[in-house]
C-alpha cells in the first residue's frame, strides 16, 4: 500500500471495522502495521478522531512488539494522545519496562524517551526510577537518552528525586564518552535557565579538560561544550588568552553553529584581556575570514551572521576588518537580506571606501523597488551627516537623483534634506530650489511635513516662499496632525521673517482655523500660544525661530549593558532583534559579564546590575559543576 | 531548544508534526500557517516571534520546514539543523529535490530521523553514517532514480522485496561502541576489495560588475567533495595549492576555508596540513572562497536607442579569458529586455539566439566555446513605452567548464595511511567550474 495514500482523512469507525474484518487473515500483521501507519498519518493531519482509537493502537503495538518501526509509531501515537487515553497508557507501561531491559540499545533509548514524554503520574514514578538507571547504563546512547529525559521530568519530580538527578548529571560530566558529557552540559544549562535556585559554574581544571575534548568530538557536541566554557570565569589574562587560542581553529569549521558559538566564546573571553587585538593580532583576520565564509551559506544563516556583525560593529569593531563589497546586494536576494546588507554598508562606510559605497547606493536608488529606493536615499543622506568630509559628494549624488523627477525619490530626498540642513546650516540651499520645482510630487505626508518645515526655517532664503506656503496651505484641513502642527509653526515663522500683507493674512487665517475648527487639542493649544505671543507685540522671533542645535546621526546606539548582554548571546534569537533580551523574551534570566580580577572595564558595566545574586542560592544551593 | 517541528507543503497542510518539549500545543501549527504561509509573498524575515514563541523556517522547493521555540534559543543551531535536515533527507532518499510526495511516502522514516537526531529538543546526531543503524524503516521506492543507467536499474531490482508471509523485519542491533572512538563519523571499519577515492573540485563563480565594466566583486566558492571507499580506519593527508599570477604555487590561505568536522583543525591551524579520518562514502571535505583577478568571461554591451526609430539595437560582445585548450559548455547569456517585447531580430555567427517572452530576456546559447575567443551578438527589439520605468535586471551568464578551476586551484597530493592494512588506493580527481551568480549590470 503506497504510503502517500495514507494521508487521507478517514473516520475512526472505518478503521475499527477494517481491523475487525481482517483479524482472521493470515497476513494480518502487515495489514495491521499499515493501519497503524494510516492512524499516525491522520494524527499528523490533525484528525483528532484518532484519539478514540487508543485501545486498538495499544493492541497493535503490543502485538508487533518485535518490530521497531511499528513500536516507534505506536509510541508516537501515545506521546501525542496520552491526555485522552490514560488508561491505555498505563497498560503500555509493562511493555515499556520490558523494553528497557532489552538487549538492543536502540530499544532501551526509545523506551526511556517515551517514559519521560508521557506525563501521567504512574509514568512519572516509573520514569524517575528508571532514568537514574539509564544514566548508569553501559551503552553511551542510553546514557545520553537518560540525560535528556531528565530535562523533561525534572519539573514534576519531587525534591529528593531532583537531588538524585543533579548528582547523576554531575557525575556524567566526567563520562568517558564525549557526547554524553555534552548532553549533560546541555541538560544542566537547560535546568539552570528554566528553574530557580540553580547555577552553573565550572572550575579551571575542568574547563581546560573540556577544551581539550573539543578537538575529537562531533560538531553538535562541540556546540554544547563551547557553551559550557561560557560558564567559566577567567581569573587571569593568561587563562583567557590560552582558552581563546584553543577556540580560534574552530572558526574554520563547516558548521555555522560551531563557528558562531566559537565567536561568542572568543568575544566573551576578550573582555578579560586588555588590548585583546594586540595580544592576538591574528584574530582580526580570522574573524573577518570566518564571516566571509559564513556569507556563502544559505540566506537565513547569512541573515543571522549579518545581524551579529552589526552587533559586533557597535562594540567590538576592532576585531573586524571587513570589505564593504562583500555586502553589496544581489538582484535576487530576499528582502530581509537586502535590508540588512544596506544597514551594514552604511555602518562600514568610511572615508576610504566612500566613492565605492556612494556609487553602489546610487545604483540601488535607481531600482524599481520602492522600499529599496527609499532606504538607499536615506542611507546616502545619513552618510552625509555621519562623515562630514564626504558630505559634498553625497549631496551631489542626491542632486543627480532629484533630477530624475521620480515621485518617490523626490519625496525621500525631501525628508532627508531636512536633517542635512540641520547638520550643515546654511549650506546646500540649492537643493531646495530643485525641490521647489518638484513640489507637486510631494504627495505623502512625511515629505510634505519635511518640506514645510524647510520653508518655514529658510523662508528668507527662498524666493516666493510665502506663495509656496500658501499653495500648500490650501490642503490644511486634510493633512494629518503632525503636518498641521508643522504648517502652523512655519506660517508664523514666515510672518515674522517676511512681514507682508500676504503672510499676515496667512497667519490670521491659520490661527482662526485652528482655534475655532481644529479637533486636535495639540493643534489648538499651539495656536493659542502663538496668538498670545503675537499679541504681546514683543520681539518673539527668537522664541519661535531659535538657533537650532546641530544634530548627530540618528543612530540606534544601544546602551552598554544591553550590548554586553547581547554579546553573551551571539547567535541567539535576541541577536537578530538587537533588543534587550527581556524585551523580547519575558521569561529569560538576565545575564551579565561575571566580575573577576581580569575583567577590564569594570567601572562602566558591572556595577549597573548584579549578576547571580548570592541571595538566590538559599534553595538547593548546588554548584552543579565541580 | 527546539520545542516543536513541522513540515508543511506548499498549501500549508501539515505533513510532519512533532512536539519535543512542553510549552506549546499541537495547534501552534495553525498559527504559523496563518501568519506566514498565507502571506508568503510578504516574508520579512526567516524568524517570526509572537509573544515568547518564535518560528524559524526555511523553504525547500514548495515545502516549509519550521522549528518552534519558546525562549531565547541559539538560532544558529536551529537554522543549521533545519538545513541539515533537508540535506539528510536528500541523501537518504538519494534525490536532489525532496517533494511533498517523498515526505508522505516515507513518513515513518522521517519521524525516526527526528526521533534520533533531536532528543528533548536538543540536537544530538546528524551524521548519516552514525544515524543509519538506528533507522529501521525502509526507504520507499520513488520510481525515479537519478540516472536510468544500468546501476540505477540494478539498484531498483535490489529493492524489490520478496513476498514474505506477513512476517516483519527484526530489530537491528547497532554497532554501539563506535561513537566512543575519536572519530564518531566513521563508526565501522569497512572492507573494500578495491580501495578508491574520488575527489571532485567544484567551483562556483560569482561576479558582480557595474554597467561600465568596473568589477565590484569577483570570487569563487569552491567545494571539495570526496567519495572515499577505503578499508579500515585510514588517516588521510590532503594538499591543495592555489596558483596565482606569477605561476608560483601558494598554499591555501588559512582564513578562507571551512572544513568538515572530521578534519583536525588543530593541525591545520599549526602546520597548515589538512589531516583527517574520512567518513565512509560521500562527503564535503572543505569549502573555500577566493577572490579571482581575471574572470573567465568578459561581457560588453552597448545599446543604441535612436529616438524616432522604432527599434533599439543591442550589441553584446563575449570574450573568453581562459586558456584556449579549455572549453566551456552550455554557455548561456541572458540579456534582459523591456517587458512586453515580442519580436526579435538577431544576428550572430555562433550559437542560437531566441527571445524568451515570459521572462523578458533574450537568450543566447553557445554549445561550446574555447578559450581566447571573442564572439558578438547583435539584435534589435522594438521600442516600447514601458522602457523608462522598467526594472533593469542585470545580464546573467551561466556556463560549465570541465577540467579547469577558475580559482586556479589544484590538488597537489592525497596520501592515505592505514597502519594495519597496507593497500594501494586508486585516486581520481575531477575539476568543474560553474557560474553561480554572474551579474553584469546594464
Amino acid at each position: 500500500m503506497a504510503s502517500s495514500n495514507l494521508y487521507t482523512r478517514v473516520r475512526a469507525a472505518e478503521i475499527v471495522s477494517e481491523l475487525r474484518a481482517n483479524e482472521k487473515k493470515s497476513r494480518s500483521a502487515v495489514f495491521r502495521k499499515s493501519t497503524l501507519k494510516k492512524i499516525v498519518a491522520n494524527m499528523t493531519l490533525g484528525n483528532n478522531e484518532m484519539a478514540g482509537l487508543s485501545s486498538e493502537v495499544l493492541a497493535i503495538t503490543l502485538d508487533l512488539a518485535n518490530d521497531t518501526e511499528a513500536k516507534r509509531l505506536g509510541y508516537l501515537f501515545f506521546s501525542t494522545y496520552y491526555p485522552q487515553s490514560p488508561h491505555e497508557c498505563v497498560n503500555l507501561l509493562p511493555m515499556l519496562e520490558n523494553d528497557f531491559q532489552s538487549q538492543s540499545a536502540v530499544v532501551r533509548s526509545l523506551s526511556i524517551r517515551t517514559l519521560a514524554t508521557i506525563q501521567i503520574p504512574e509514568f512519572l514514578a516509573k520514569a524517575s526510577e528508571l532514568v537514574c538507571e539509564a544514566m548508569a547504563d553501559k551503552d553511551p546512547h542510553v546514557r545520553k537518552s537518560g540525560v535528556y529525559a531528565v530535562s523533561r521530568i525534572y519539573g514534576r519530580a519531587p525534591e529528593e528525586v531532583r537531588e538524585q538527578f543533579l548528582t547523576a548529571l554531575n557525575h556524567l560530566l566526567h563520562d568517558p564518552t564525549v557526547f554524553v558529557v555534552a548532553a549533560a552540559v546541555d541538560c544542566l544549562r537547560d535546568l539552570v535557565e528554566n528553574y530557580d535556585g540553580l547555577q552553573l559554574s565550572i572550575d579551571r581544571n575542568n574547563c581546560f579538560r573540556i577544551v581539550e575534548l573539543l578537538a575529537g568530538c562531533d560538531e553538535w557536541s562541540q556546540v554544547s561544550l563551547l557553551n559550557s566554557v561560557m560558564a567559566f570565569v577567567p581569573q587571569t589574562e593568561a587563562d583567557a588568552i590560552s582558552l581563546a587560542e584553543k577556540c580560534i581553529p574552530l572558526l574554520q569549521h563547516g558548521n555555522s553553529s560551531v563557528v558562531l558559538n566559537a565567536l561568542k566564546v572568543i568575544v566573551y573571553l576578550s573582555n578579560y584581556v586588555r588590548n585583546f587585538v594586540d595580544v592576538l593580532p591574528a584574530i582580526t583576520k580570522r574573524v573577518s575570514g570566518c564571516i566571509s565564509n559564513l556569507m556563502s551559506k544559505p540566506a537565513e544563516i547569512q541573515f543571522l551572521t549579518m545581524r551579529n556583525v552589526i552587533l559586533l560593529l557597535l562594540d567590538k569593531a576592532e576585531m573586524l576588518d571587513l570589505q564593504v563589497s562583500m555586502f553589496f546586494c544581489q538582484f535576487d536576494d530576499p528582502v530581509y537580506i537586502k535590508d540588512t546588507k544596506l544597514e551594514l554598508i552604511f555602518l562600514l562606510a568610511n572615508e576610504s571606501n566612500i566613492s565605492l559605497v556612494l556609487r553602489e547606493l546610487e545604483e540601488y536608488a535607481l531600482e524599481i523597488d520602492d522600499q529599496m529606493v527609499r532606504k538607499s536615499i536615506r542611507a546616502i543622506g545619513n552618510l552625509a551627516i555621519k562623515i562630514p568630509s564626504v558630505a559634498d559628494r553625497s549631496i551631489e549624488v542626491l542632486c543627480g537623483l532629484l533630477a530624475s523627477s521620480l515621485p518617490h525619490i523626490v519625496q525621500e530626498v525631501a525628508i532627508i534634506l531636512k536633517d542635512i540642513l540641520r547638520k550643515y546650516p546654511g549650506k546646500y540651499l540649492y537643493l531646495i530650489d530643485s525641490l521647489v520645482q518638484n513640489v507637486d510630487l510631494l504627495t505623502d505626508s512625511d515629505s510634505r511635513g519635511s518640506f514645510i518645515w524647510i520653508l518655514g526655517e529658510y523662508c528668507s532664503s527662498i524666493p516666493d516662499s510665502a506663495d509656496i506656503l500658501q499653495k500648500l496651505y490650501a490642503n490644511f484641513d486634510t493633512e494629518p496632525t503632525q503636518v498641521q502642527l508643522t504648517t502652523l509653526t512655519a506660517v508664523v515663522k514666515a510672518y515674522l521673517c517676511l512681514p507682508s500683507k500676504k503672510t499676515e493674512n496667512l497667519v490670521l487665517d491659520v490661527l482662526r482655523k485652528t482655534t475655532e475648527e481644529a479637533n486636535e487639542p495639540d493643534v489648538r493649544e499651539r495656536a493659542y500660544f502663538y496668538w498670545r505671543l503675537l499679541s504681546s507685540h514683543k520681539d518673539i522671533k527668537d522664541i519661535v525661530k531659535p538657533v537650532l542645535p546641530i544634530i548627530e546621526v540618528s543612530s540606534d546606539k544601544l546602551p552598554p549593558e544591553i550590548l554586553e548582554e547581547l554579546e553573551l548571546n551571539i547567535g541567539s534569537l535576541a541577536s537578530i532583534y538587537l533588543r534587550p533580551v527581556q524585551q523580547v523574551f519575558r521569561l529569560s534570566k538576565p545575564r551579565r559579564l561575571p566580575v573577576s580580577p581580569a575583567l577590564t572595564r569594570t567601572e562602566s558595566r558591572a556595577s549597573s546590575a548584579p549578576f547571580s545574586d548570592p541571595v538566590s542560592r538559599n534553595t538547593s544551593a548546588t554548584s552543579v559543576y565541580k | 531548544m527546539i520545542t516543536a517541528f513541522f513540515v508543511y507543503n506548499g498549501k500549508g497542510e501539515v505533513l510532519i508534526s512533532r512536539l519535543f518539549r512542553d510549552g506549546v500545543r499541537r495547534n501552534v501549527c495553525e498559527v504559523f500557517r496563518i501568519q506566514v504561509i498565507s502571506k508568503c509573498s510578504d516574508i520579512k524575515s526567516p524568524v517570526l516571534t509572537l509573544g515568547s514563541t518564535s518560528f524559524l523556517h526555511i523553504r525547500h522547493g514548495a515545502l516549509w520546514i519550521v522549528a518552534v521555540t519558546r525562549s531565547n534559543v541559539d538560532a544558529s543551531v536551529v537554522l543549521e539543523y533545519l538545513h541539515r535536515f533537508v540535506d539528510l533527507l536528500k541523501r537518504l532518499f538519494e534525490l536532489d529535490n525532496v517533494t511533498e510526495d517523498d515526505v508522505k511516502a516515507n513518513f515513518p522514516l522521517v519521524y525516526e530521523v527526528l526521533d534520533e537526531s533531536i532528543e528533548s529538543g536538543h540536537v544530538s546526531n546528524m551524521d548519516l553514517s552514525t544515524l543509519r543503524p538506528y533507522l529501521s524503516a525502509p526507504v520507499a521506492e520513488t520510481g525515479r532514480f537519478k540516472n536510468h543507467t544500468a546501476s540505477g536499474l540494478l539498484a531498483k531490482a535490489g529493492t524489490i522485496r520478496r513476498k514474505s508471509a506477513g512476517k516483519l523485519p527484526q530489530i537491528i542491533n547497532a554497532p554501539l561502541d563506535a561513537a566512543a572512538a575519536p572519530h564518531p563519523w566513521r563508526p565501522q571499519a569497512p572492507k573494500y576489495k578495491k580501495n578508491s577515492v574520488q575527489i571532485d573540485v567544484i567551483e562556483d563563480f560569482n561576479l558582480l560588475t557595474t554597467a561600465n565594466g568596473f568589477v565590484l566583486r569577483s570570487f569563487v566558492e569552491g567545494r571539495i567533495l570526496m567519495d572515499c571507499r577505503l578499508s579500515g580506519v585510514p588517516t588521510c593527508l590532503f594538499g591543495l595549492v592555489h596558483e596565482n599570477q606569477g605561476d608560483a604555487y601558494e598554499e591555501l590561505k588559512s582564513s578562507d576555508c571551512t572544513f568538515h568536522q572530521c578534519v583536525s583543525l588543530k593541525d591545520f591551524d599549526e602546520h597548515r596540513i589538512i589531516k583527517f579520518v574520512p567518513p565512509d562514502g560521500k562527503f564535503e571535505l572543505l569549502s573555500y572562497r577566493t577572490d579571482v583577478e581575471n574572470p573567465p568571461f568578459s561581457v560588453f554591451t552597448t545599446r543604441e536607442a535612436y529616438s524616432g526609430d522604432s527599434e533599439s539595437s543591442y550589441t553584446v560582445d563575449l570574450e573568453s579569458a581562459y586558456p584556449s585548450t579549455v572549453a566551456a559548455t552550455n554557455v548561456v547569456l541572458r540579456i534582459p529586455v523591456p517587458p512586453g517585447t515580442s519580436k526579435l531580430r538577431a544576428n550572430t555567427e555562433i550559437g542560437k539566439c531566441r527571445l524568451v517572452e515570459e521572462e523578458n530576456v533574450v537568450q543566447w546559447s553557445i554549445k561550446k566555446m574555447n578559450g581566447g575567443q571573442k564572439h558578438r551578438l547583435q539584435f534589435a527589439v522594438p521600442n516600447s513605452a514601458a522602457d523608462a520605468v522598467a526594472a533593469k535586471p542585470p545580464i546573467s551568464l551561466s556556463f560549465s567548464i570541465d577540467s579547469y578551476s577558475v580559482g586556479g586551484h589544484k590538488v597537489q597530493f592525497f596520501k592515505v595511511h592505514e597502519p594495519t592494512m597496507n593497500y594501494a588506493t586508486v585516486k581520481s580527481v575531477t575539476y568543474l567550474s560553474r557560474a553561480k551568480s554572474y551579474e553584469v549590470r546594464m
